[in-house]
């Protein structure tokens, strides 16, 4: 048997990269097409159920496309079910909106619900104020057979009393748990659960900000001889990197260009960059973000510069300089500014008086 | 602070130069190009070092313009004495600042001091490198430069060298057109666009929710029509149901009529089948069949038939007796015919009595008499032989007459039996002893013939009732198996709804109005609903452009901060560093000047922007308005003051190349005198090519 365990597919969210109207808009729509495309995949490949872990849409109004597009492909494939819990983010948006629930679409309630699939079963609870408590210890699964429990929520080591998505990991452990099916966090992680089962979050399936770098894909399970072996399957359209490139002792644009270039040499170009220029350099440096983010426009689909360099200014260098810049750098550096902006505006100060723009 | 020694390795041009200076003024007379300027800055680089910039121009880039013309180790040393002792600083220099070498000793107890760092220069002077070069360095080609450029910058030669006054304003125009560039007197620029840009966006987004809570509230009134149409639907449902009920009412009332009518006939038919039944028990035995009546008539007439036949085949018996006994009689005559035994008699006779007759030799009587004998035997074998054939003829004629006779007698025999058989099997059939006569056989079969008829219509009856008996079950069966139990169930307990038809029908066509009314509505108010969506499906879009517009916003709100800040940093830094050495400057510069030429009086004016000028009945004057050898001289002053007002502790060694170059020969003396005056609180160098 194969199942597919998906969660935190935000669908018709919006990004959260800064990126520009229309490729924000593209962004949305290809959003909706990886999850499509997920499906088909899933049918091509015989998959019997696909688990969705909770926040698949983003908030009170999904637009009637995503709704439809969504529906479409849960009523294009009739021999798969789809179980879907829904997240903090749902908010009932999608499920309020069908006059009619396709048969293959199974849902949950704020208590647990259990579905029969072959073998295996299917548990699972939406996660709210009021369940949470103690949400846990009612549930009692058959050790007989394989358990798979639904949840969406952050796990924590005693249960998060301030958090109404936190659920306690050691209440469990020893429950018959074969493969604990989690979301709302938006990054693939698993681990062992107890001697019997393991515990897994997906992470989401395609990255909206930079804040969700790296693969993103969805977990296959297949079934085998009372086994559930997890697999993550890498399957985002576009995968978001952040990279770091330390510009410490680079002084003209050419070199910080270079150093730039080789730290994304590898990344593909259809993919999105964040970069931050990070290192200490002095006023003098040719270091441009906006000349950066020209240059490498066409490189890749989106791409960022942030600068988060130091500037290499020592005090006790203009301790006793006599000059206006002397003078300029302890007026700033007596200031009760915050260090970044202090840089800033030595940085811009020096530069001005260099005469560069 | 007094340099007591200088040794250079490699400095630019200077090589393998060693110098031992006095105190006060120290005369170097050498030629034009003897490299006073590099041992100018090697005095410098010995304080503070070399510094390391990409810069290409020889100009700018010190390390590159000194680095020894004939190769070497670049640097050498110095010794110096200072408040607090006598040391040596050896610095040696690379092609980067990382490969330099620096090494300070005491020269007291000829070990490495930490007294001072590698910034040696600003930890004795209190002054960096640059401004160490602008005020004890005093250039023949730099005054002049002065002099003639930078008039109405006045002490501001000290920036100038600096590139930083110049650049003050410049920086302040670039700062400020960026800051133009963010933002603009009434509310143009940058800021004002993205925020005329959010300012739009946000209504359009306020739009949105309005337009989100007007979807909201559709959707809870299409609920709520939906809750409606929902409740209108199932009244409807009911009425269909209901009338459903009275149609399955009509049909179960018609079905259980036909169920009690062919239920009626079963039950009918069953009771006519006992009847027919009844009256074919009536009956001990079941009459012949007509068939066997049938046979049993041509049995009769059968018999009636043999009994002729038998009394002809009596006759033919008779006759054939007859006839046998006839042939019996003719061969009883046959056999009396029987006399060829005397021919052969004669015959053997008359040959014997010829053989006699010969014997006797009688011959003519011999041959007479065996010719009679053998005529008598002829006759004899002629006669026998006709006797034979006769004989033959008779006997086969008995024979066939007796075969005739038997056959005919076996015939009425078996005739006489197989009438005797078929009378006692027609008796038999006909349940009449045996012997009946023919009429009584006759009357006898005819009512059995009536009996059978009657049996044999009362059987057919029977089988006609048994068989509409059985179609009447079949069908009341078939059709109580049409319907499962309950059904029937159903069918034989059916009620009469409450509502008749005609109501139910009313009912259901009011609310199927009010039904259609409702969906008509919910269309309405889901296209309006719909109308809003498409603009409540906009917010995440328009919170993207919003949040986008916001970072923008923040960032050139910040960067418009941030040039805000940094020109008001440079103006108070500007400002600070004016004020600080004003009045010392403004002092200083009177001072020198009042020793230089006491008998003008000159008042020189100093301003915040450092612009030196001098008042002249009650007016403030630019230098330019004075000769070249005064401005020089004020030039000097400026210097002089300079430095008095930067070094307060430890005065550093001034180093002067020929600054004396435009002054007249009475402003020189002077001027060398204040050199002399001068040298007395501080050393001196004094570069001259001139005796």
């Amino acid at each position: 048997m194969k199942l597919i365990h998906c969660a935190d597919l935000h669908l018709d969210a919006r990004m959260e990269s800064s990126l520009p109207k229309e490729k924000a808009k593209e962004r949305r729509l290809e959003l909706l097409r990886t999850f499509t495309r997920m499906v088909e995949r899933a049918a091509s490949e015989g998959v019997d159920a696909v688990l969705l872990c909770g926040d698949l849409f983003d908030g009170k109004t999904i637009a009637v496309r995503a709704r439809n597009c969504v529906l479409d492909a849960i009523q294009r494939h009739p021999q798969m079910d789809f179980y879907y819990l829904q997240g903090n983010h749902d908010q009932n948006s999608f499920l309020s909106e069908l006059s009619v629930i396709p048969e293959n679409l199974k849902t949950f309630g704020k208590e647990w619900t259990s579905y029969e699939l072959g073998d295996v079963v299917i548990t699972g609870a939406e996660m709210t104020e009021e369940t949470a408590e103690g949400l846990e210890d009612r549930l009692n699964l058959d050790t007989d057979r394989i358990n798979i429990v639904m949840l969406h929520g952050m796990i924590t080591e005693y249960g998060a009393k301030d958090q109404k998505e936190g659920f306690s990991l050691k209440k469990c452990k020893g429950k018959s748990i074969d493969y604990l099916a989690l979301g709302h966090i938006h990054r693939y992680r698993q681990e062992r659960l107890d001697d019997r089962g393991i515990w897994c979050y997906p992470g989401c399936l395609e990255g909206r900000g930079f804040d969700e770098c790296g693969q993103k894909g969805y977990v296959q399970l297949e079934i085998v001889d009372h086994q559930v072996c997890a697999d993550f399957v890498p399957f985002a359209e576009r995968t978001l990197h952040e990279v770091q490139v330390d510009i410490t002792g680079l002084l003209t644009q050419e070199e910080i260009c270079r150093a730039v270039q080789e730290a994304v040499l590898t990344i593909p170009g259809k993919d999105m960059v964040k970069m931050i220029l990070t290192g200490e350099v002095p006023p003098e440096a040719e270091k441009d973000e906006g000349w950066l983010e020209k240059w490498l426009e066409h490189d890749f689909y989106f791409l960022k510069v942030k600068d988060e360099t130091r500037l290499l200014i020592r005090p006790e260098d203009y301790q006793y300089d006599i000059s206006l810049k002397g003078e300029f750098v302890r007026q700033v550096m007596a200031s009760d500014l915050s260090e970044r902006e202090k840089e800033q505006i030595l940085r811009l100060g020096i530069r001005a008086l260099a005469g560069e723009d | 602070m007094r340099i007591r020694k200088i040794y250079i390795e490699n400095f630019g041009k200077l090589h393998h130069l060693e110098m031992d200076l006095k105190d006060g003024l120290n005369l170097v007379c050498e030629a034009n190009g003897w490299g006073k300027t590099t041992l100018a800055a090697f005095v410098k680089a010995m304080f503070y070092g070399l510094d390391y910039t990409t810069k290409r121009s020889l100009k700018d880039n010190e390390r590159k313009r000194y680095m020894p013309w004939q190769g070497g180790a670049f640097g050498g040393s110095l010794e110096f004495e200072t408040g607090d002792g006598c040391y040596r600083v050896e610095r040696f220099f690379g092609a980067r600042d990382k490969e330099d070498s620096f090494v300070l000793y005491d020269l007291e107890t000829g070990l490495l001091s930490e007294r001072y760092s590698q910034r040696l220069g600003g930890e004795i002077f209190g002054l960096d490198r640059a401004a160490y070069e602008r005020s004890c360095f005093l250039g023949q080609q730099d005054l002049a430069v002065t002099v003639n450029d930078s008039l109405n910058a006045g002490l501001t030669h000290v920036e100038e060298d600096a590139g930083d006054m110049h650049h003050y304003e410049q920086a302040m125009h670039s700062l400020e057109t960026r800051m133009k560039y963010f933002q603009k007197t009434g509310g143009r620029g940058q800021i004002g666009k993205i925020q005329e840009q959010r300012s739009q966006l946000k209504e359009e987004l306020a739009e949105c929710h309005q337009k989100e809570i007007q979807m909201r509230q559709w959707q809870e009134r299409i609920q709520e029509k939906a809750q409606q149409e929902k409740y209108l639907r199932m009244q409807i449902a009911s009425l269909e149901n209901q009338e459903q009920s009275f149609r399955d009412y009509e049909v179960r009332t018609a079905q259980k009529a036909q169920h009690d009518l062919l239920k009626k006939q079963a039950v009918m038919k069953e009771e006519q089948l006992r009847t027919t039944a009844g009256e074919l028990a009536e009956y001990v035995s079941v009459p012949l069949k007509e068939k066997v009546l049938d046979q049993c008539r041509e049995q009769i007439y059968q018999v009636h038939t043999m009994q002729m036949q038998e009394e002809f085949s009596e006759d033919q018996v008779r006759h054939t007796k007859y006839e046998v006994e006839k042939l019996h009689q003719d061969g009883k005559t046959l056999k009396g015919q029987n006399a060829y035994w005397l021919s052969v008699v004669f015959g053997v006779l008359g040959i014997l009595v010829g053989a006699v007759f010969f014997w006797m030799e009688q011959v003519a009587a011999g041959i007479l008499f065996a010719v009679f004998g053998l005529l008598g035997l002829f006759y004899a074998v002629w006669r026998y032989r006709r006797y034979k054939q006769k004989w033959n003829e008779w006997n086969q004629e008995l024979e066939q007459a007796e075969i005739t006779y038997k056959k005919a007698e076996t015939e009425h025999l078996e005739l006489q039996k197989s009438r005797k058989d078929l009378e006692k099997k027609i008796c038999q059939t006909l349940q009449v002893p045996d012997q009946t006569e023919f009429r009584e056989l006759e009357i006898r079969w005819k009512k059995m013939r009536q009996e059978t008829q009657r049996y044999s219509i009362l059987k057919q009856t029977y089988e006609v009732h048994r068989q509409e008996a059985q179609r009447s079950r079949e069908d009341y069966l078939e059709y109580r198996n049409s319907y499962p139990e309950e059904e029937w169930e159903k069918i034989l307990n059916v009620q009469k709804p409450e509502l008749e038809k005609e109501e139910l029908c009313y009912r259901r066509n009011l609310y199927q109005s009010q039904h259609e009314e409702v969906l008509e509505e919910l269309q309405d108010m889901q296209n309006q609903m719909m109308r809003v969506r498409e603009w409540a499906e906009r917010i995440p879009e328009l919170e993207e452009e919003h949040a986008y517009l916001d970072q923008e916003l923040e960032k050139a709100v910040c960067e418009h901060r941030l040039l805000e800040k940094t020109m008001q940093y440079l103006r108070t830094a500007r400002d600070q560093f004016s004020v600080r050495y004003l009045r010392d400057l403004q002092n200083g510069i009177e001072q020198y000047v009042h020793t230089l030429v006491p008998e003008v009086k000159l008042a020189p004016t100093v301003d915040v922007k450092l612009k030196v000028g001098f008042q002249e009945a009650g007016t403030t004057r630019d230098l330019e308005s004075l000769s070249a050898g005064w401005q020089d001289l004020i030039q000097l002053a400026e210097r002089f003051s300079i430095v008095d007002a930067l070094y307060q502790e430890e005065q550093p060694v001034l180093i002067l190349d020929d600054p004396f170059v435009n002054l007249d020969d009475r402003k020189r003396r002077r001027a060398m005198r204040l050199l002399n005056d001068m040298a007395e609180k501080r050393q001196m160098i004094y570069f001259t090519c001139r005796s």
